[in-house]
C-alpha cells in the first residue's frame, strides 16, 4: 500500500497540504466569505427596504383613500343641501304662485259677483217700471180706479224684493 | 494488469529538497494545488457577482455557505460564528479533493493517511488547546461523564481519555479508508470489464453505478469530517 510504504513522501505531502490549505483558507476567509455574507446582507437590506417602502406606500394610499372618502362625503352632503334648498325654493315658489293665483281668482270672482249684482239690480230696476205700469193698468181694468203711484211703487218693490231674493 | 494500488503511488514532478528534507512537488501536491484553484476559483467567481438574484454559480456558493453556517449553528451554536472560515475551508478542501479524485486519471490526495492524519491531528491539537484556553484545568472534567459514581472513576477516566485520544485516528482513518476503498473497488471492477469480454457490460454497469455512489461518498465523507470537527469544537467550548 503506497500510503504506508512511501514514508519518504510524507514530509512533501504534509508541506504541500499546509501550503495549499493555508492559501485556500486565506482566500476564503479574506475574500470569498465576506463577499457572500455582504451579498446576503445587501439582499436582506434590500428586502427590508422594499418592505418598508411598500408599507409606506400602503399607508399613503390609505391616506389618499380616506381623503377621497371624506371629500366624497362632503360633496354628497353639499349636494344633499343643494337639493334640499332647491326643493324648498321650488315649494316656496309654487306656494307663492298658488297664493297669487288664488288672489287673482278671488278678485275675479268678486268682480264677477259685483257685475252679477249690478246686472241683477239693473234688471230689477228695469223690470220694476214695467211691472208698475202693468200693475196700474191691471188695477184700472179690474177695479176701474187709478191707483196712487206711490202705493203701486211700494207694493211692486216689496213684491220684487221678495221674488228676486 | 496494473495493481489497483498503483493509483495511490506518489510520483515526484519537481524534485525539491530543503535542508535534507524531500519536499518535492508531486502528483499529490499538483492535485492539492488544483483543488485550491478549483474551489477557490469557483467560489471567488461565484461570490464576486454579488447579484440580488443569484445565478446558478452564485446559488451554489450561497447554498454551501448557508449549509455550513447551519451546520455550525446546530452543532456549536452562535459561539461557532468565529470558526466559520476555518470550518468552511476544511469542508471545501476535503470535498474538492474527494470530487477531483473522481476525475479519471486524477489523484485523490484525501486517500492518503498522512494527509488526513495531518489534518486530523491539527484539528485535535487545536481543539484541545481551545478547550484548555476556555476552561483551564477544569477541561479535565470532560473525561468524567456527568453522573458517574465515584467508584467508577478508575474505569471511566481511562476509557474517556482513550476515546478522546483516538479521535484524530478515527477522524483520519475514516476519510482515508473510505476514499481508498472506493477507488480500489472501482479499479478492481473496472479490471473485470476488459477481462470478461462481451460480458464485461455487467461490471461496466456496476462501475457506472459505483461511480455515482463514490460521488455521494465524496460529499458524505467531507460532510462527516466537517461535522465531527464542529462537534469536537463544541465539546471544547461546552464540555459535555
Amino acid at each position: 500500500m503506497p500510503q504506508l510504504e512511501q514514508v519518504g513522501t510524507f514530509p512533501s505531502q504534509v508541506v504541500w497540504l499546509v501550503i495549499t490549505f493555508v492559501v485556500l483558507y486565506l482566500l476564503l476567509w479574506r475574500v470569498v466569505l465576506p463577499r457572500i455574507s455582504a451579498t446576503f446582507e445587501n439582499r436582506q437590506g434590500r428586502v427590508d427596504n422594499d418592505i418598508a417602502r411598500a408599507e409606506e406606500l400602503a399607508a399613503e394610499a390609505e391616506g389618499v383613500l380616506a381623503a377621497y372618502e371624506e371629500e366624497l362625503a362632503k360633496a354628497r352632503t353639499a349636494a344633499q343641501e343643494e337639493l334640499h334648498k332647491a326643493a324648498e325654493e321650488a315649494i316656496a315658489e309654487s306656494e307663492k304662485r298658488n297664493a297669487a293665483l288664488t288672489d287673482t281668482l278671488a278678485a275675479n270672482a268678486d268682480a264677477a259677483h259685483e257685475r252679477i249684482e249690478t246686472a241683477r239690480k239693473d234688471a230689477v230696476a228695469n223690470i220694476s217700471g214695467m211691472v208698475e205700469d202693468i200693475a196700474k193698468q191691471a188695477v184700472e181694468r179690474l177695479v176701474d180706479t187709478t191707483p196712487d203711484q206711490g202705493t203701486v211703487s211700494s207694493a211692486v218693490n216689496t213684491a220684487l224684493e221678495e221674488r228676486t231674493r | 494488469m496494473a495493481s489497483p494500488l498503483e493509483q495511490f503511488e506518489i510520483k515526484p514532478i519537481v524534485p525539491i529538497e530543503i535542508g535534507g528534507l524531500d519536499v518535492s512537488f508531486t502528483n499529490s501536491s499538483l492535485w492539492m494545488v488544483l483543488a485550491v484553484v478549483v474551489a477557490g476559483g469557483t467560489l471567488t467567481l461565484a461570490a464576486s457577482r454579488g447579484a440580488m438574484v443569484p445565478g446558478r454559480l452564485q446559488s451554489v456558493a450561497e447554498l454551501f455557505y448557508e449549509f455550513i453556517a447551519g451546520l455550525i449553528k446546530e452543532t456549536i451554536g452562535t459561539q461557532g460564528r468565529k470558526y466559520f472560515p476555518i470550518i468552511f475551508t476544511i469542508f471545501a478542501f476535503v470535498l474538492t479533493g474527494n470530487l477531483l479524485g473522481m476525475v479519471p486519471y486524477s489523484f485523490t490526495f484525501t486517500s492518503h493517511i498522512i494527509v488526513t492524519f495531518a489534518m486530523a491531528i491539527v484539528i485535535f491539537l487545536a481543539v484541545t488547546v481551545l478547550g484548555f484556553a476556555k476552561h483551564g484545568m477544569h477541561f479535565f472534567s470532560f473525561f468524567v461523564p456527568p453522573g458517574t459514581p465515584l467508584i467508577m472513576y478508575p474505569l471511566m477516566i481511562p476509557i474517556e481519555v482513550l476515546s478522546y485520544l483516538s479521535r484524530p485516528i478515527s477522524l483520519a482513518v475514516r476519510l482515508f479508508a473510505n476514499m481508498m476503498a472506493g477507488h480500489i473497488l472501482l479499479k478492481v471492477i473496472a479490471g473485470f470489464v476488459a477481462a470478461m469480454g462481451v460480458f464485461g457490460i455487467l461490471p461496466l454497469a456496476l462501475v457506472v453505478a459505483l461511480t455515482g455512489l463514490e460521488i455521494i461518498i465524496a460529499f458524505l465523507q467531507a460532510y462527516v469530517f466537517t461535522i465531527l470537527t464542529c462537534l469536537y469544537i463544541n465539546d471544547a467550548l461546552h464540555l459535555h
